[in-house]
C-alpha cells in the first residue's frame, strides 16, 4: 500500500488537472490568481529546521501583487561541552511567523518596477537559539541581561530592464533590513556588557540573464552587503542552464563570497535533469560549499563558526502543468566544520559535524 | 587563498576571452575601483559577468528558443522551479544573500 500510494496522488493530481485544464481562467478583483507553496524541512541528529509558506498572487494586465505567510521553527537539543559547568541540556523550541508584501509593474514594454516589505518575529537560525540559551544560562542572573526578542523589517525596491526581447534581462535590485538580534554578552571587570541589539543590512544587487544560444540560458549576479559594525561582503554568482538534448537539461552553477578581512566563500553545483514525459522530469545535483569560517576579533573567547566544508547531493520530481505545478526533492548533507580552538572550544556541541536528512515540496495552483 | 586557486585560475581564461569580446568595457577602469582592486579573484569574474551579459547583444530570436524556454531552463522565483530552499542559508551561510549577523555579536564582526 506504501508504493501504491505516491502514484494514487499523482493519477489524483494528474486527474484533477486534466478536468480543470478546460476550465476557463477565474478572475479575482479583475486579476489572475495563483497560489504558491513551499515546504522544507532539514534534520539532524540533534536539530529539526522546518520551513513552509503560502503565498496568494493576484496579476493584472500591468500590475501583479503577492502576499507570502512564512512560518519557520526550529527544535534543538542543547548540549553543553562537559567542561561548562554552569551550562544544563535541554530541549529549545522556536517558532517563527513572518509576512511578505510583493508588488511588480510594468512601467512600459521592456521596463518592470518592483517593490517589496516583509516582517519577521523570531530567531532566524539554529545558530542564534543556540547561542541565546548559551548566554541565557550563563548571564540570566546578572544585572544587565535581558531577554532576547528577535524580529526583522526589511524593504525592498528594484528595476528590471528587458533590453533584449526575450533574449537580455537586466535587473537592479536594492534591500535594507532592520534586524533586531539576540545579542551576545561579554563580560569583565566592568560588568556585563550586551551587545549591539540592532543591525541594519544594506545589500545592492545587479543581475543579467542572457539567452546566449538556442540551448543556453546565463544569469550572473554580483552582490555588495553592507551590514552594521561589519565590513561590505561582496558575492558574485553565476548559473548557466544547458539543454544538452531534447529531454535532458544540464544546470551548472558557482560562485563566492568575500567580507574583509578574512572570511571568504566559494561555492558551486551541477544539476541534471531528464524529462520522463512532456510533463514529468526527474533531478539529481550535487553541490559543494566551503568557507574560511567568520570574521572574530575576541580576545578571549568567541562564538564565531569555523571554517565549514559541506557537500549536498538531492534527488527529486517535478511536474510541469497547465494549472499545477511541483517539484519534491530528497537529499542529503554532510557539513564539516574545521575543529574548534580554545576560544571556541565552549561551543563544540554547536559547531560540530552533522549528516542532515533534508526534504522540499513546494508547487503553484492558477485558478 | 589557496581555496581560490581553481577558480581564479578556471576564470583567468575567460577573463583573457571576455577582454577581446567585449572592448567597450575597459579593464582598467574596472580595476580601479578600490573593493575589486583588494580582491584579485573577483577582478575575474567581473570581466565574466560583463562578458555574459554583453553576449546576450547577440539576441536570439525568439522562434529559436523553445529549449530555454522549458520549464527546466528558465531562472525563476516560482518555487517549484527554484532549486534553492529557504533553509540553506542556515547551512551553507556564505551562499545566502546576507544580512544581520545573529547571536554573539560582541565577539564577532
Amino acid at each position: 500500500m506504501k508504493r501504491v500510494a505516491p502514484l494514487l496522488l499523482l493519477g489524483l493530481v494528474w486527474a484533477h488537472e486534466l478536468t480543470i485544464a478546460a476550465e476557463p481562467a477565474a478572475r479575482l478583483f479583475g486579476a489572475a490568481p495563483s497560489a504558491e507553496f513551499n515546504a522544507e524541512l532539514l534534520h539532524a541528529s540533534d536539530l529539526t529546521l522546518t520551513h513552509s509558506s503560502d503565498t496568494f498572487r493576484l496579476a493584472w494586465t500591468k500590475t501583479e501583487a503577492a502576499l507570502a505567510i512564512g512560518l519557520a521553527t526550529i527544535a534543538v537539543d542543547y548540549t553543553p561541552v562537559p567542561f561548562d559547568f554552569l551550562g544544563q541540556t535541554t530541549e529549545l523550541k522556536s517558532t517563527t511567523p513572518s509576512f511578505q508584501f510583493e508588488l511588480k509593474h510594468r512601467a512600459g514594454a521592456r521596463l518592470e518596477l518592483l517593490a517589496g516589505a516583509g516582517v519577521r518575529h523570531g530567531f532566524d537560525s539554529y545558530r542564534a537559539l543556540w547561542l541565546d540559551e548559551y548566554f541565557r544560562q550563563r548571564f540570566a542572573r546578572l544585572a544587565g541581561y535581558r531577554r532576547a526578542d528577535p524580529s526583522s523589517l526589511a524593504v525592498s525596491v528594484g528595476v528590471r530592464w528587458e533590453y533584449l526581447p526575450g533574449s537580455g534581462f537586466a535587473q537592479l535590485g536594492y534591500s535594507r533590513a532592520q534586524d533586531d538580534v539576540a545579542p551576545g554578552y561579554e563580560i569583565d571587570f566592568n560588568g556585563l556588557r550586551r551587545g549591539q541589539e540592532t543591525l541594519a543590512t544594506d545589500t545592492v544587487a545587479l543581475t543579467f540573464e542572457n539567452v546566449v544560444t538556442s540551448r543556453l540560458r546565463t544569469r550572473v549576479e554580483v552582490r555588495v552587503i553592507d551590514t552594521t559594525g561589519r565590513k561590505p561582503r561582496v558575492g558574485a554568482e553565476a548559473s548557466a542552464n544547458f539543454a544538452i538534448a531534447e529531454r535532458w537539461i544540464a544546470r551548472v552553477d558557482f560562485g563566492a563570497s568575500d567580507e574583509r578581512p578574512t572570511f571568504r566563500a566559494n561555492f558551486g553545483g551541477v544539476e541534471l535533469e531528464f524529462a520522463l514525459t512532456e510533463s514529468l522530469a526527474v533531478f539529481a545535483g550535487a553541490h559543494a560549499y566551503r568557507d574560511t569560517g567568520e570574521i572574530e576579533n575576541a580576545l578571549l573567547f568567541t562564538s564565531a563558526a569555523p571554517g565549514l566544508d559541506s557537500r549536498r547531493g538531492e534527488l527529486g520530481l517535478r511536474h510541469d502543468g497547465a494549472k499545477i505545478s511541483w517539484r519534491v526533492a530528497l537529499g542529503t548533507v554532510a557539513s564539516d566544520f574545521a575543529a574548534t580552538n580554545p576560544a571556541t572550544d565552549f561551543f563544540q556541541n554547536l559547531y560540530r559535524d552533522r549528516h542532515w536528512l533534508s526534504l522540499r515540496a513546494a508547487g503553484s495552483w492558477r485558478f | 587563498m589557496t581555496a581560490f586557486s581553481f577558480e581564479t585560475s578556471s576564470l583567468r581564461e575567460t577573463a583573457g576571452e571576455a577582454g577581446q569580446a567585449t572592448p567597450c568595457i575597459s579593464r582598467n577602469s574596472i580595476r580601479s575601483i578600490p573593493w575589486i582592486r583588494a580582491r584579485p579573484w573577483l577582478f575575474r569574474l567581473v570581466p565574466l559577468a560583463a562578458a555574459l551579459a554583453v553576449t546576450g547583444c547577440t539576441g536570439v530570436p525568439v522562434a529559436q528558443q523553445r529549449l530555454v524556454s522549458r520549464p527546466g531552463m528558465i531562472f525563476s522565483d516560482a518555487p517549484e522551479l527554484s532549486s534553492r530552499g529557504v533553509l540553506a542559508a542556515q547551512i551553507e551561510p556564505g551562499r545566502s544573500a546576507g544580512g544581520a549577523q545573529a547571536a554573539g555579536c560582541t565577539a564577532c564582526r
